[in-house]
């Protein structure tokens, strides 16, 4: 991805956008955007200790303190969704397992529960 | 107030419980069969336990009907997060009205903030040791005074009038609590006769609404119970309805405000912290507005006293000695101080610049009201710097309230979005976009991990970055 702070390297300009976009892509669950701005944000990263802007990009940090704390705090919120998502999943995976085991056992046996009521019940 | 650093420590935390929570779905269909997961149900949704057909502790879940029975427990989270969202919605609407009376619009007739009015009234003084008998100068200082006991009676009355609004409004949200309740306890009659053992349909999405806007105005807990029951408690465990039948939240006065009861229980500081829009509205009423309303009481009350003691310790230009009497009307406790700010003094000539005794050409009390300016009379701090600090106190909460309130809402924003995709879904669709979102968050989760890492490079450096 091409953006401004590559071609500036301003980090505070970079960073405000790289946080504002990732909070912005995280709320739509935009993952692809998010790997992208999770890539520039790692070039930015090497770009720094490169050019030894460390302090820079400290005073960068500093600016855009709010933007990092909302990106921290809807990743906080996200956590717990995707906790309780992944709770479901697997609770409808455990009953979809349920269901199927009694197939698969009489199937073990080479016989349906279909077929098996017509032994009994077919003349 | 919220630091960089204390951001990233809270997702570090977060990153690190994650790693359990992202496993969960390779490793659950095991545990999902044993005692322990049965535990954890209670956790999906952080705060509030979750009862599954009346079975939420005991040897396994009961399971009828997967999808309803996923998407009651999705709708629940989703309840949950927007109660938090309203709760911070009505709270930061209030603090932002309580901000706007210490910021007067450009056209008032008032000189600007109480923070220039206190210079500009301790200046005044200093201006009248240069020529202590003048009347112009003796003017300036009461026509200072006079701003400023305006401007800080004038924030108070804007303060109590906001929390008398703000009271009018919580019975206002009662009432539709009330109503809510009332319907959700005929319609969830009417599913028990209906649908005892199945899933309700129109009327189980009717009493999905009514908790869905339930949820917007009280903080809740929801109890499915057997033959497709549901009880609602408040979040402090109260019942609110249950088993068809409602109980209503009435209201009465204590000490001149509202307060809300549930049989003979005063629940209203539970109602505060239990969520929805009733919890910002009395978190504001209750907590926002009266320790602002305090801070200023505390001001007016120092201000009063200290320059009244100083007047009462010259001599004026009629040659009263140690009674020239109060510029400010003096307050008798530090309550409600600021509302009865006022300047009694009529005549300039009972400004006692000169020290007692002392000719009318002596300015030293004058300097000693002046010198007032830089004392640290008001809880330890000069009355500028209190005044500084209590609205850069105020400036903070709101900034972090609207912080949480976009968090908030974006995470209903992500569970709205989850309930609409998974309606209906096969397992590997809902696989697929569990595996979207887990996606999204790992990358997010980088960036953040990143941010981190320069905020430590920084920190090697001795740079410091995290603002107080």
């Amino acid at each position: 991805m091409i953006v401004d702070w590559q071609e500036q390297l301003k980090p505070g300009v970079a960073l405000r956008q790289i946080v504002q976009q990732a909070t912005a892509a995280l709320v739509s669950m935009d993952a692809e955007r998010l790997e992208e701005l999770a890539r520039c944000c790692a070039d930015l990263n090497r770009e720094i200790e490169l050019s030894g802007e460390a302090a820079e990009a400290a005073l960068a940090l500093r600016e855009v303190e709010n933007d990092v704390n909302l990106l921290g705090r809807v990743l906080y919120e996200t956590r717990a969704n995707l906790t309780v998502l992944s709770r479901l999943h697997a609770l409808r995976l455990r009953e979809a397992g349920a269901v199927r085991a009694p197939f698969e056992a009489e199937a073990s046996r080479g016989l349906s529960s279909v077929e098996r009521k017509s032994d009994y019940g077919d003349n | 107030m919220g630091t960089i650093n204390s951001a990233m420590a809270l997702i570090t935390g977060a990153l690190d419980a994650d790693q359990m929570a992202l496993n969960v779905t390779s490793n659950n269909v095991a545990n999902a069969s044993n005692q322990s997961y049965t535990r954890e149900v209670p956790n999906w949704s952080e705060n509030q336990p979750i009862y599954l057909n009346g079975l939420a502790q005991g040897a396994g879940i009961t399971v009828t009907g997967g999808v309803s029975q996923r998407d009651r427990v999705l709708n629940q989270r989703l309840d949950q997060q927007q109660q938090l969202s309203a709760s911070s919605t009505s709270l930061l609407t209030a603090l932002t009205t309580l901000q706007s009376s210490f910021t007067p619009a450009p056209s008032s007739t008032s000189t600007g903030s109480i923070g220039t009015d206190i210079t500009n009234f301790f200046d005044s003084y200093t201006q009248l040791e240069s020529d202590p008998a003048s009347n112009p100068l003796r003017q300036q200082v009461l026509s200072s005074a006079t701003t400023l006991a305006a401007d800080i009676s004038g924030a108070a009355a804007s303060l109590n009038a906001q929390q008398s609004s703000i009271d009018q409004s919580t019975t206002t949200v009662v009432s539709q609590v009330n109503a809510l309740t009332s319907s959700l306890a005929q319609v969830t009659q009417e599913i028990q006769s209906a649908s005892p053992n199945q899933d309700a349909g129109v009327l189980e999405d009717q009493r999905q609404s009514d908790l869905s806007q339930l949820s917007q105005l009280i903080g809740i807990n929801q109890i499915t119970t057997e033959k497709n029951g549901l009880s609602v408690t408040t979040t402090g465990g109260q019942l609110l309805e249950s088993e068809g039948a409602s109980f209503p939240i009435t209201s009465g006065s204590v000490n001149g405000v509202t307060h809300f009861f549930l049989g003979t229980s005063d629940i209203t500081a539970a109602l505060a912290t239990g969520g929805g829009q009733i919890g910002g509205l009395l978190t504001a009423r209750d907590q926002s507005i009266p320790t602002t309303l305090a801070s200023l009481d505390q001001l007016a009350y120092s201000i009063s006293t200290q320059v009244n003691t100083v007047n009462n310790a010259g001599t004026d230009l009629v040659g009263d000695n140690g009674n020239a009497g109060n510029i400010f009307n003096a307050p008798t406790q530090v309550a409600g101080s600021a509302a009865a700010m006022a300047v009694v003094m009529t005549d300039p000539n009972k400004i006692a610049a000169a020290g007692l005794g002392l000719g009318m050409g002596d300015d030293s009390n004058a300097l000693a009201a002046a010198n007032l300016a830089t004392q640290s009379f008001v809880n330890g701090q000069t009355p500028s710097n209190f005044y500084s600090n209590l609205v850069s106190t105020l400036g903070a909460t709101v900034s972090e309230t609207a912080t949480q309130n976009t968090a908030l809402t974006a995470s209903v924003t992500q569970l709205q979005t989850q309930v609409s995709s998974l309606s209906g879904v096969s397992l590997d669709d809902e696989a697929s976009n569990l595996e979207e979102f887990q996606r999204s968050y790992q990358a997010a989760s980088q960036t953040f991990t990143i941010l981190n890492s320069v905020m430590a490079s920084a920190l090697n450096l001795g740079v410091e970055t995290a603002v107080a």
